[in-house]
This record gives structure tokens, C-alpha cells and sequence, in this order.
């Protein structure tokens, strides 16, 4: 399996009136054809940004794109030209955002927003297009589709909503689509049915998927790898069962001990992790974690720069007390 | 039950009407957000309120703290009806009875510093006695530092925000909080600071707590009962570990099995049972059970017979057909793991 999209060294800034915000700080993953990978991490960790970026959807000013490669299907998507990337954008790789409400125009029906993504990508008349609209509100589960195409998106609810917000991602049957969170805003019955439907979709045409959440109870049922995000960077990857099953990084392991499981009686306590993640303005040195760590020994993790290290076959953490796989540290 | 009962329902109401015409003068339906709820709360428990956006169960908080006036149904603390009293009248229960809100970024005023957004209730209640020491000691139980009292609110980060929504509940001593999605806004690990805390002063006040959440497992760590709601009803109601091993109601069901539970391996042994369609609109709600559009082991009779709440096993009410002793037995529902 070839990777259909490589990020290598991914560098994006905000500059804002009140520093240098560094959201993504030189952040590196694949994403294999077919594949389903997780971003994970808490509000302000970058997995958003370091997603937009892929498609140049980052607002510039005050955001740049510092450095960095994105190799698409072998194409570095940061050299191309502005009218190039728009036949990437919605054609190759789509998008489904978070909230619905505000990513679709309120003022056109649905059915003319999904026509708009057709006839900028394929050489259809409206006509054409309009059909093909019904026919992908009738696959993402819309009742009545000839009608609804003639709705506008404030008389949708935000389950129906979501599922437009879908219907436009596949539309042009891209190779990959990239999802941010697109269950926070809808009910948990809900949230199993778009998920569902996303997963059928990816498998039906083969299509890979960024799921960018910070649920990992979403991520162990959808994804095949994850990636764990702090403070900007990557600080731990690999297989999805080996992460949840072995973790190496000590985020990682706070992240999975402090949610609580439905499957699991009451603990004593949840274990939190103390304090708050940092401000990306004032980073600290070494390791982005090491204030909040109970493991840091305050010696080598405040001087030593962080670097993924491959721990056992696919599975890298970027914690340098877990080095060569031997745990300074235990998991349980 | 041999506890002392806190707070006592008994067949609760609320509906909105909903009006149209020249200045809104005509009444044209109603939005039935809650229909018939009756349960207690106990001394020192914390009773999960469960259910997706739009159940009533934001609604139902709001009616047992008297911020809306139920349509019909009596709300008693220490045998007294809320619903009976003046604005006058309640307030002393209002110190009996405290709320944590959902946003801590909505709920505090900004021109306030967290002094006085804590010692706002005392000076509500007219108790000036001790103020300041009451302060101090109420910022150090919910885990601030002492020169925090001084800032405002948008020098919090969210999980300190919640902090100090609780100090502002904690420091009229209250028997009952209602704690209204009080996590949502938050991210996992500072949840999991927010659940201990709260976990804390339970054991230390002996504070009943409503928490109202969508989150079932978070309810599951927090709650020793579980009350579920589904279109203004209560359907289903339980102690916590009963109510997850053994889920009767097939929206129960339904529920439990949609949400993703953080380990690769449980999930791929688990089945997602999809509900059909989205809940449907509360002004309008389905005759007989409300459920029975969306329901998977619905039958001739639940489009007509409305299901009460009656309890099939000790302590273990539920609204639902199937479990009548009229009709034939379902059979048993596999555990949720």
C-alpha cells in the first residue's frame, strides 16, 4: 500500500498582535489509500490547524504556513498554484467541519450548494447536477430528497445538516476526506448513525479519512491508526489497538486513564492530569508535556529536544523516558 | 428506601405555548417539554439525568429550581411545594437549592471579580456574618489559590471557571445542586478535575446532586442512580450499575450501545444498534409511546397505549410495553459490553 498523502515537517504560525502563536510545529503523518487515521488531542493542541493546512484553508494573515512538504499522491500540494489547488479542493480532498450551520451558506438551498461542488469540478449542465444532488441526498439518508433539494440549511436540523454537510464531501468521490469533528455538535444516536454512514462510505469507495476528534471512544471504534497531538506537536503514534492497549507516552496515558468507560463500574477516583495545557505562544523548552507529567524527573525532559522514537514496529513516542522500549514507567 | 428524601416530584408538567397571529396573542399549540415526571432525589445522592438535547431535561432543572413555573405537578423540599410559593417566599429555599451551569463562560459576569461573584449569594441571602472568612475557605475547597480572588473571570481558564460556578453553588451550604451539563464545555482531562472535585464535596457536605448530562459515561463514574428521559418523559430510571448491565428500555438500549467506549478491542466485539430517524419534534409527539417510531421492538399495541413508569424489578421502573405483565416476556437484552 503506497501512502496517498505524506505531511513532512509541517510548520504553521499565527502571528497575532500578542505573539507568535505556534499551533503545528513541525508535524509529520501518512495516510495510507483506504486508510482511516485519527488526530487526536484537546482544544489547542493543533490538530485542526494541522489539518487545514493540507488544503491551504488556513487564514493568511495572520496564519502561514512556514515549512513543510505535503505530498498528495506524490504532488507537494504547498507548490501549487491557487487556481491548481482549488481543482484539489472538494474534487480530490474533501472536507465535513464541524459545525454545519455555519460552514453552509444560509441563503442558497441545499440543492444548489451541491450542484455549485459538481459543476466546479465535473463538465455537467445544471440539470445534470441537480439530478445528481437528489441522488446524493437519497444516499446520505434523506427523506423526500426531490423536495428537500428546494430547502435552504436553517430548515434542516443539525443531524440533516450534518449529513448535507456529507453528501458534499463525497460528491465528487474524492480520495481522501478529511472530517474535524464532525459528530460534536449532533446527540450520541445521531453521532453513531453519521459515523456509521462515513465508514460505509470510506469502504464503499475506497476513500481514506482524517477523523480529527478528540472522543476516544470514536477513535477506537473508526480508526486504524491514531495520532496523538500536545501543544503543536505529535507525541505519539501507531496502531490504534497497540496505542490504547500499550501507550508510550505519558499524555497518552493520562488522555486514556482520565476518561471515564461506560463498559467499566465507578472508579474510586478518574485519574486526571494536573494543570493545563500550555499556551503555544510561551512553549516551554524540551518537552511540551513535562510541567504536567508525573513521570518527568525534571533531568533530561526540560533540555532535549522531542523526537519520535519507533518503539516497537509502527507504534513511536516522542517521550524520552520511553526510550528503546523500556518503560521507566509502568502503565498500570 | 429508608433515606431521607431531599426533593420529591410528583407527575411534574411543562409546556411552552407556542403563539402566532397579530402580537402573538393566539395560542396555536404547545411545546410539551415535560410530561408527567415524578421521582425523589435522597440525601447525599447524586441522580444522573440522562438524555439527548431537547428531552426537557435542561427544562426539567430549570422547573425544580422555580426559574420556570411548572404547568401542573408539585414540586416538595422538606414537604413544602415549591410551585406554591412567591418569589418572597422562596427565597430561603433558593439557598436550600443551588445551580452550576453549563457555560462557565456565559454564567459568570464579567465585571465581576470572583470575590464577588462568590459572595454574590450571601449578599442575595443578607448574610453578612463571617463573609470574608467564608470566601476564603470556599475558594480553597474548590481548589483555587487565595490571590485568584482578586481576578475576573477572563483570566480563568475553563476548567477554573467551573470552579468557581461551584464555589458560587457551595457557599450557601445547599442540600440539592443541580448541575446542568456542568462538563460539556470542558476538555477530558480537565473533565476528569471537575468529576473528582465534585465527587469530593459530596462526601464532604453530604450534597445531593442532580446532574443533568448527556455524556453516559461520564453519568456512569458520577451517578448512583439514573434516571433516563426521552421527549419529556422519564422512560427509564435505575441504580448506576443496574442501569448499565442490565438496560431494559430499548431506547436504553439504543443509547448505550451508540457510544463509543475507548477500547479497540471491546469495540470489536460490539454491535451499534442504529436507531431510525431523529427525535422527533415535541409539539407534536407521537401518540402512545413516544418512542415507538424509532423503536425497534415496537408492536401493534404502543402507538396507542401510553406506557407508564412501573417498576419491573426493585428499584427499577420502566415506561415500557414489552415489560407488562399482560404481554409476552421479551427476551432477556444481552449486556452492553
Amino acid at each position: 500500500m503506497g501512502n496517498l498523502l505524506e505531511v513532512r515537517d509541517l510548520t504553521t504560525h499565527f502571528f497575532t498582535q500578542d505573539g507568535v502563536v505556534k499551533a503545528v510545529n513541525g508535524i509529520s503523518y501518512t495516510v495510507d489509500e483506504g486508510e482511516t487515521v485519527a488526530l487526536v488531542g484537546e482544544s489547542g493542541c493543533g490538530k485542526t490547524v494541522g489539518a487545514l493546512s493540507i488544503l491551504r484553508l488556513i487564514p493568511e494573515p495572520p496564519g502561514k504556513i512556514l515549512s513543510g512538504e505535503i505530498l498528495f499522491q506524490g504532488k507537494d500540494l504547498l507548490k501549487l498554484s491557487r487556481q491548481e489547488i482549488q481543482q484539489v479542493r472538494g474534487a480530490q480532498i474533501s472536507m465535513i467541519f464541524q459545525e454545519p450551520l455555519t460552514s453552509l451558506n444560509p441563503v442558497l438551498t441545499i440543492g444548489r450548494q451541491l450542484s455549485e461542488a459538481l459543476q466546479a469540478h465535473k463538465k455537467i449542465d445544471s440539470q445534470t447536477a441537480r439530478d445528481e444532488a437528489i441522488k446524493l441526498l437519497q444516499m446520505v439518508g434523506i427523506p423526500q430528497a426531490e423536495r428537500r433539494v428546494k430547502d435552504y440549511p436553517h430548515h434542516f436540523s443539525g443531524g440533516m445538516r450534518q449529513r448535507v454537510m456529507i453528501a458534499m464531501a463525497i460528491s465528487c468521490r474524492p480520495k481522501l476526506i478529511i472530517a474535524d469533528e464532525p459528530t460534536t455538535a449532533v446527540d450520541v444516536t445521531v453521532q453513531a448513525q453519521l459515523l456509521e454512514m462515513i465508514r460505509g462510505f470510506t469502504q464503499e469507495l475506497n476513500t481514506s479519512l482524517i477523523l480529527i476528534t478528540h472522543n476516544l471512544g470514536v477513535v477506537a471504534r473508526y480508526a486504524q491508526r491514531i495520532y496523538v497531538m500536545y501543544a503543536g506537536r505529535i507525541v505519539e503514534y501507531g496502531p490504534t489497538a497497540e496505542v490504547f492497549h500499550q501507550p508510550y507516552h505519558p499524555y497518552t496515558v493520562g488522555l486514556l486513564k482520565s476518561v471515564p468507560r461506560l463498559d467499566q463500574p465507578k472508579r474510586e477516583r478518574l485519574q486526571s492530569i494536573a494543570g493545563q495545557p500550555p499556551d503555544l505562544i510561551y512553549a516551554p523548552e524540551g518537552c511540551a508535556f513535562q510541567p504536567r507529567c508525573v513521570y518527568c524527573d525534571g533531568g533530561q525532559c526540560s533540555i532535549q529536544e522531542e523526537k519520535l522514537i519507533e518503539i516497537s514496529p509502527g507504534h513511536f513516542s516522542s517521550c524520552v523516558l520511553a526510550k528503546g522500549g523500556v518503560l521507566i514507567w509502568q502503565k498500570r | 428506601m429508608a433515606e431521607e428524601i431531599v426533593l420529591q416530584l410528583n407527575h411534574v408538567y411543562k409546556h411552552f405555548p407556542v403563539t402566532s397571529g397579530f402580537f402573538r396573542r393566539k395560542t396555536v399549540a404547545e411545546v410539551k417539554a415535560v410530561t408527567d415526571v415524578s421521582f425523589n432525589i435522597y440525601k447525599g445522592e447524586t441522580l444522573g439525568l440522562v438524555g439527548e438535547s431537547g428531552c426537557g431535561k435542561t427544562t426539567l432543572g430549570k422547573c425544580i429550581l422555580q426559574l420556570y413555573r411548572p404547568t401542573s405537578g408539585e414540586v416538595l423540599y422538606q414537604g413544602q411545594d415549591l410551585c406554591r410559593l412567591d418569589e418572597e417566599q422562596l427565597r430561603p429555599f433558593r439557598q436550600k437549592i443551588q445551580v452550576i451551569f453549563q457555560d462557565p463562560y456565559d454564567s459568570l459576569n464579567p465585571r465581576f471579580t470572583a470575590a464577588d461573584i462568590i459572595s454574590e449569594p450571601l449578599l442575595i441571602q443578607r448574610i453578612s456574618d463571617g463573609k470574608q472568612a467564608k470566601v476564603d475557605e470556599i475558594i480553597h475547597t474548590v481548589g483555587l489559590a487565595p490571590y485568584m480572588a482578586e481576578r475576573y473571570p477572563h483570566e480563568f481558564s475553563g476548567g477554573q471557571r467551573q470552579r468557581l460556578g461551584i464555589a458560587r453553588a457551595l457557599i450557601l451550604q445547599p442540600d440539592l445542586i443541580i448541575c446542568d451539563e456542568p462538563l460539556s464545555a470542558l476538555d477530558v482531562s480537565i473533565q476528569a478535575q471537575i468529576v473528582n472535585l465534585l465527587d469530593d464535596l459530596k462526601k464532604k457536605f453530604n450534597i445531593a446532586y442532580l446532574f443533568i448530562s448527556h455524556d453516559l459515561s461520564i453519568v456512569r463514574q458520577i451517578s448512583d442512580r439514573v434516571a433516563i428521559m426521552y421527549l419529556g418523559r422519564v422512560v427509564e430510571m435505575a441504580d448506576c450499575d443496574e442501569f448499565y448491565e442490565r438496560p431494559l428500555h430499548p431506547y436504553t438500549e439504543a443509547l448505550l450501545s451508540a457510544v463509543p467506549i475507548p477500547d479497540p478491542e471491546v469495540e470489536a466485539r460490539r454491535a451499534v444498534m442504529l436507531l431510525k430517524g431523529e427525535v422527533p419534534s415535541p409539539i407534536n409527539p407521537p401518540t402512545g409511546c413516544v418512542f415507538h417510531p424509532r423503536c425497534p421492538k415496537a408492536f401493534a399495541d404502543c402507538p396507542n397505549i401510553v406506557p407508564e413508569l412501573t417498576e419491573v424489578m426493585p428499584g427499577h421502573p420502566v415506561a415500557c410495553l414489552l415489560y407488562k405483565s399482560s404481554y409476552p416476556k421479551p427476551e432477556t437484552n444481552s449486556k452492553i459490553a
